[in-house]
């Protein structure tokens, strides 16, 4: 303030006043000035400086990406809001748009440029960052929430834990799982569940009509959902892309086997719709919706889109049917595939850890975190047992097929092998092992063995960075 | 003699005296010059120089998504991915999409550009009509057009039949064959009005007499084009088509949007190589997605090159 008025006097007086610049001058009060600041700059000693925020100025920072169903979003967000009002904080929710690579990039941008918000999910990157000491561990909010709600699922456990401490608490898990026009099937002379895979081809067969664009089955061939098509029959397969010691098995007898009959279905059998080899993320989705297709494998985005009435045909809802994939035999064993799902925890370098942590501890409270996983419409399964035992899961037609049958038998895509980052980075690699079969004539054995490289390199990678 | 002799001396000395003060004082002016672009070349260094030296730098090391590590190693990446058999096909992908869309353009925009330049009615209302793809949001156009191609819905192939032009439906995404074409057919869409635009602007200052005079001659409709329009766009021409090269060979939006780099590598031109190696595929190495870039550099330094040679011989022969 003393500062402030010395200037004003200065400026005032008359004597002072400025009776015009030269060129000159101004360059070299410029020069002056801009030298002045960087010795100070490069002068000044290091130092750490505790500063006293005033209560209005507190944000917390959270990162999110958009939900397929928004309403997650929107519920995210306001309780977030009312997290931050008990504890005296703003918290600035971001929902980041595009999908998970985009997400990564800019994941990836903010962790170089320091710039990591307080709260978020590391998604692509969790076993990275979790292993790299950038994620606060969160041992206290882990058991206090787990206690609350009935335990965590083990698959969460084995995604979100390092060293039997919890570093994320997962929001919930989008397994994948089949979606049957229940329906056509009775029409074809079928019922379900199938009584095997190949009684699921020969519905297939059975069903498709290439003329009117009109196919049994709806499976993906492209780098997009490749994962929870290819990575399920391997198990069913009795085969699996790591051992439990996290050896790379991808190009075993047992999974070559699997993507020879996976990939038969497309080129041999041509019960896929042909655009199958290169959809994008809602490919499938797309096909179900307007009965292109009769199965697909999904999480349960079809289903939320299915409840909402995003369809034109009429009563598609009470016509779906759901199981596992593969279906669930005693030839097959109990395999079905989840994505670990989004889980959030807090930066390392946050400046308000304790803060975050309650943030945290509201999210996943019992009643916020039910009426979250029913603002998903199916589209998230919750990560707490406890929430099962809610009438949305245990009473809803839909949901109790899926916790029946597919719940109790998912794994993450690490499986058996302990989660590391070449095991959970969604590689795309099962994807392209199949368009390398159907577009470019390798053998499955071939494709098999280039997918086992092409996943083997980023493990050098990440064993070597 | 002498005072004259000083004087002389005198003379030439304060002549000495004003020379060194005007340099003096246009040396002055540049630094303030230099002064006065101190902000911009900034605001260039930091928002191109940064990355770009970055991308070099991380290019001789491991760094992994998320990973806090990065080790040195040297040209291992380049090595890596010259060797690796990915770098090659997209290249010649690249070069496949980018002459190919920018010929096309080339020939749209220059008709367009003469429908333009033509007095007729409405024709204010086309020119405004004309730049709507090009002012359209990417992400809005390329959607539209996967609708339009998708195989569920099946809008293109539906018009296509009904007009007896093909026979069975086309699976434009699906198919190798067809995926970089319909990748070009959008691009080129989106494209073709900055050489519309460009061109007649081009166009608009040739006098009317040049075409009269050489209606006189008896120069017909094409070689009116080619002895009078053409001379008198044809620097604008080289300076859109450098342009439109860079643009096209660095095209990534649409490809992505459209095909994501599918069916399997058919569209995997080398900016999408580039974002896969980053931030798709693999280890998420971020090292060999900058090498993809770091290599793009010179190959656009050369066709940069290439055109700007092109267009002084030009000069040069006309002068």
């Amino acid at each position: 303030m003393a500062e402030n008025v010395t200037v004003n006097e200065v400026n005032d007086s008359p004597s002072s006043a400025p009776k015009g610049l030269s060129r000159r001058q101004f360059l070299r009060n410029t020069a002056v000035v801009a030298g002045a600041g960087l010795l100070a700059v490069a002068c000044e000693a290091p130092q750490t400086v505790t500063v006293e925020v005033p209560a209005e100025q507190m944000v917390l920072r959270m990162w999110t990406t958009r939900f397929f169903n928004p309403n997650i979003n929107l519920h995210l967000n306001e309780e977030a809001q009312n997290a931050g009002r008990e504890i005296g904080f703003a918290v600035d929710v971001e929902a980041i748009p595009g999908g998970f690579q985009e997400f990564a990039a800019k994941l990836s941008a903010a962790a170089e440029g320091g710039t990591l918000p307080d709260i978020f999910s590391p998604q692509l990157a969790t076993q990275t960052f979790m292993r790299d000491g950038r994620m606060l561990p969160i041992q206290e909010v882990w058991d206090e929430v787990g206690d609350g709600l009935g335990g965590w699922h083990p698959t969460a456990e084995r995604n979100f834990m390092l060293e039997g401490t919890g570093y994320m608490l997962d929001i919930g898990f989008a397994p994948a799982f089949m979606h049957i026009r229940e329906d056509l099937v009775k029409e074809a002379g079928f019922s379900l569940p199938f009584a095997d895979l190949d009684e699921m081809v020969a519905f297939g067969l059975e069903y498709t009509n290439a003329d009117e664009n009109l196919y049994g089955l709806g499976f993906a061939y492209g780098v997009s959902d490749d994962l929870m098509h290819l990575q399920p029959l391997m198990w069913a397969f009795g085969g699996a892309a790591f051992n439990e010691e996290g050896d790379i098995t991808i190009d075993s007898p047992e999974n070559i086997d699997a993507l020879q009959w996976y990939t038969d279905l497309y080129t041999v059998h041509e019960v896929v719709p042909p655009a199958a080899v290169n959809w994008e993320g809602g490919g499938n989705n797309q096909g179900y919706l307007t009965g292109q297709i009769a199965t697909a494998v999904n999480p349960g985005s079809i289903l939320a889109a299915v409840r909402r009435g995003d369809t034109p045909i009429e009563d598609l809802l009470d016509k779906t049917y759901l199981a596992p994939w593969p279906q669930r035999t005693a030839e097959i064993g109990p395999q079905a595939q989840t994505e670990a799902g989004q889980a959030f925890g807090i930066n390392k370098e946050s400046n308000f850890p304790d803060a975050a942590q309650d943030v945290l501890r509201h999210l996943w409270s019992p009643d916020v975190y039910i009426k979250m996983m029913q603002m998903g419409q199916s589209y998230l399964f919750p990560a707490l047992m406890g929430a099962y035992e809610d009438p949305y899961f245990s009473e809803d037609r839909w949901n109790r097929q899926v916790v029946e049958n597919v719940v109790p038998i998912m794994r993450d895509e690490s499986w058996p092998a302990t989660p590391a980052p070449w095991t959970s980075m969604w590689l795309t690699w099962a994807g392209r092992a199949c368009s390398r079969v159907i577009l470019d004539g390798l053998s499955a054995a071939e494709a098999m063995k280039e997918a086992h490289d092409i996943v083997a390199s980023a493990r050098e990678d990440f064993l070597s960075g | 003699m002498t005072q004259s002799a000083a004087g002389r001396a005198d003379s030439e000395r304060s002549r000495g005296l004003a020379d060194s003060k005007s340099r003096l004082k246009l040396s002055t002016e540049t630094v303030l010059g230099i002064a006065l672009m101190v902000p911009a070349l900034a605001t260039i260094l930091g928002l191109i120089g940064y990355p770009t030296l970055y991308a070099l730098w991380i290019s001789l090391h491991t760094k992994l998504l998320g990973v806090r590590d990065m080790p040195f190693v040297g040209f291992d990446n380049y090595v890596s991915v010259l060797s690796e058999g990915g770098f090659w096909p997209a290249l010649g992908r690249t070069f496949y999409f980018t002459i190919v869309s920018v010929a096309i353009k080339v020939c749209i925009g220059m008709a367009t550009a003469l429908v333009l330049n033509e007095n007729w009615p409405g024709r204010g209302l086309a020119r405004a009509a004309v730049l709507l793809p090009w002012a359209l949001p990417p992400l809005t156009a390329v959607v539209t057009w996967r609708f339009l191609f998708n195989d569920t819905t099946n809008v293109l192939n539906y018009i296509l039949v009904k007009a007896h032009l093909i026979e069975k439906p086309i699976l434009w995404l699906a198919k190798a064959e067809y995926a970089m074409p319909s990748a070009i057919i959008v691009g080129v869409w989106q494209g073709f009005p900055f050489f519309a635009i460009t061109l007649l602007a081009g166009l608009s200052p040739i006098p009317d007499d040049l075409y009269d005079a050489a209606k006189v001659d008896g120069a017909g409709i094409i070689h009116r084009f080619i002895y009078v329009s053409l001379p008198g766009v044809f620097p604008v021409l080289m300076v859109a088509l450098t342009l439109s090269t860079i643009w096209t060979f660095n095209q990534f939006t649409v490809i992505w949007l459209l095909t994501t780099g599918g069916p399997g590598d058919a569209t995997t031109t080398l900016p999408i190589a580039a974002y896969m190696q980053a931030f798709v595929a693999g280890s998420k190495n971020l090292s060999k997605g900058a090498v993809y870039a770091v290599l793009t550099f010179p190959v656009l330094v050369i066709l940069v090159l290439l055109l700007n040679y092109f267009i002084t011989s030009r000069e040069e022969s006309e002068a």
